[in-house]
């Protein structure tokens, strides 16, 4: 039920204060034929319907419905929010509204996406809180001097017949604890407003780690579609580039094809398109073959999955465009890693060989860095493998891209601790190499990293490379091969390190090489 | 600090507010503890005398908490020790973690210390000989 253009004619020229012979005079009509119009009697179109809208000083989709159709469906969204279930109102109600009050129904559209906004940059800022090293280190901080102050408190009253020189001693340790707890709390406060300030200037690239964060790095709906599109067109494992290059072709044939997602717009020349016309052959050597074969996959899942990558990236917590086609990006990679390497199989490979990343590249025909990126993702609820945090620099060593692990205190973005094996690797490109470290909260992880040239050198063009590190908990690290002959058991033969130098609490590191921030800390 | 006589409990716990505030709560319960201040001096506690239970915190220097449960449970003599976990890391992944590692019970701080002593009881099955009044 749209309200008829007739009504929404009469209703704004009623806004406009205009009478019916006023307005049909200023268009050249009868009074009698506008009558007519607005009663629905007559149909409207054309030049006499641009007329109607610029006298009444409208949009011309005001008048037409498409805007009402519009808001008309956001009302609806907005309707069966749970925020407004409780309301019981139904699609008719949004119907009426957007007929008869207008700019109540608009100003009620923009309360309610205020809202999302509001929604997703609290629940970003809470992913921040759980992810931020700092923010842990003071709410653990905070929460143990809670636990003393409450549990000498309930001692000094449950304990009347204490002996003066011990409750004497409690009183102290309760007033020691509340004054550090004090310092500790303006700390807290001091976080929040920067953490505030900077919210505001929050990354796109950021919302989609939140995305992904909040998501476990797992996406049940791009698996399935993985498994139907391998399933749908017979696919191997691993599918041969051949193979691929066929079924795209295809797929670029078939002019049944619908809505299909641009992915690859921004990125560098050379990547997504296909091998033929991907690079200046007189100049520059082409993509390895497992980066062909991962990016002609990619074009794959852009014509078959645009819808499902557009729907995955219609989320709240991707609040502009440019974080939406960044995020359309990661899932479309998302889904190509998981045709290229199906869920269960690399499972259970992945186990069999103890993690050995260069062994499943070599198995599936993929990258160090595509193996790796797949086994940080390996954590359906029912069958899971070692969780993996990942992480990716560029020559420079500035950070180009993370997974993070529950636990594992990293930097958000720029350098890491200069200690971390990530940047030793990139002096021994093509060799793992792999640390063990502890951090000064006594957490102990498995470093293990390998540097990659993804363009050799030749006389016109330097190589290019990246450093790929993936990091497990100590605890699982005896389930990877990276284990063997590292004693485990031995602390003080790890290498000490912090998240970063301007969040690690190690004052007297001979490695620091910013202030860090953690300094009222202590 | 040690009661006299082998120990009941084993405290491991680094913070020295949180751990003299255990000691007396346990200790006023009727029960004998020990306590360390490290993952590797308690692994050490462990294997030279048995306790009936270690009260055990997450976030310790030379070898964390979960490293501690680890060893405790690969041990044959100790598998079957209760382990009581005492922390502030309230994560949902790390009550897991210790869930499959193999803790017998997890209580987040900040904490009553009923909730200790009770936690403590059933676990070795020896009721206390004082409880603190809720």
């Amino acid at each position: 039920m749209r309200a008829p253009i007739g009504l929404r004619i009469r209703n704004y020229r009623k806004i406009k204060g205009l009478s019916q012979a006023s307005l049909a005079k200023s268009i050249s009509i009868s009074p009698s034929y506008l009558n007519l119009i607005e009663a629905n009697k007559r149909d409207v179109g054309g030049k006499l319907l641009h007329l109607l809208a610029q006298e009444l000083d409208v949009d011309l989709h005001d008048l037409t419905g498409e805007s009402e159709t519009r808001l008309i469906n956001e009302l609806r969204e907005a309707f069966a929010d749970p925020l407004l279930a409780a309301q019981n109102l139904s699609h008719e109600d949004a119907h009426l509204m957007v007929a008869q009050l207008p700019r109540m129904a608009r100003a009620l559209h923009t309360c309610y996406r205020g809202y999302l906004d509001a929604s997703a940059s609290a629940s970003a800022l809470a992913n921040r809180l759980n992810a931020d090293p700092l923010f842990s280190q003071l709410l653990h901080q905070m929460l143990s001097q809670i636990t003393a102050i409450r549990s000498t408190a309930e001692i000094l009253r449950d304990v009347p017949d204490m002996e003066q020189d011990l409750r004497t001693n409690f009183d102290n340790s309760v007033f020691e604890q509340s004054r550090s707890l004090t310092d500790v709390a303006h700390s807290l406060i001091a976080q929040f407003d920067k953490e505030v300030k900077q919210h505001h200037s929050s990354s796109p690239l950021r919302e989609v780690n939140d995305l992904i964060i909040g998501e476990n790095n797992y996406f049940p709906r791009l698996e399935s579609a993985a498994t139907k599109l391998r399933m749908e067109y017979g696919l191997k494992t691993p599918p041969t580039e051949d193979r691929l290059q066929h079924l795209l072709s295809d797929l670029q044939q078939n002019t049944d094809m619908k809505d299909p997602v641009a992915p690859f717009q921004n990125e560098q020349p050379g990547r997504g398109d296909t091998p033929e016309n991907s690079y200046d052959k007189q100049n520059e050597l082409p993509p390895a073959q497992a980066t062909r074969r991962f990016q002609l996959t990619r074009k794959i899942v852009a014509l078959k999955c645009g819808t499902i990558l557009r729907e995955m990236t219609n989320d709240p917590r991707l609040t502009s465009a440019e974080a939406k086609e960044i995020a359309i990006r990661a899932l479309n990679s998302y889904c190509a890693g998981a045709i290229l390497f199906p869920y269960h199989e690399f499972l259970k490979d992945a186990q069999r060989s103890m993690y050995d990343v260069d062994f499943l590249a070599q198995l599936y025909g993929g990258s160090f860095e595509q193996i790796a990126h797949r086994l940080v993702t390996l954590r359906a609820p029912d069958a899971h493998g070692i969780p993996f945090g990942f992480l990716r620099t560029d020559p420079s060593g500035f950070l180009t891209k993370q997974f993070p692990l529950p636990g594992l205190l990293m930097p958000n973005a720029g350098h890491a601790c200069p200690l971390w094996v990530i940047y030793r690797s990139a002096q021994s490109p093509n060799q793992v190499m792999r640390q063990i470290v502890s951090f000064t909260d006594g957490s102990r992880y498995l470093f293990i990293a390998k540097t990659s040239i993804k363009r050799v050198e030749t006389f016109n063009n330097t190589s290019v490379f990246s450093t790929v590190m993936l990091a497990c908990n100590l605890m699982q690290a005896d389930q990877t091969t990276y284990a063997n002959s590292l004693r485990l058991d031995r602390p003080e033969h790890d290498t000490p390190v912090g998240p970063a130098c301007n969040l690690c609490v190690r004052q007297q590191c001979a490695h620091r090489n910013t202030p860090t921030a953690a300094t009222q800390l202590n | 600090m040690m009661a006299s006589g082998s120990p009941d409990i084993l405290i491991v716990e680094d913070e020295p507010a949180i751990l003299t505030s255990l000691e007396f709560i346990l200790q006023h319960a009727g029960w004998k503890t020990h306590s360390v201040t490290d993952g590797e001096a308690a692994i050490k506690s462990v294997q030279a005398g048995q306790p009936k239970i270690v009260v055990l915190d997450l976030m310790l220097p030379r070898r964390n908490g979960f490293e501690v449960l680890k060893v405790i449970r690969r041990q044959p003599a100790t598998k079957e020790l209760p382990v009581l976990i005492l922390t502030a890391k309230g994560q949902q992944q790390d009550k897991q973690t210790a869930r499959e590692l193999g803790a017998s019970d997890f209580i987040t701080k900040p904490y009553a210390n009923t909730d200790v002593v009770e936690a403590v009881a059933n676990l070795i099955g020896q009721p206390p000989k004082a409880v603190p009044a809720p």
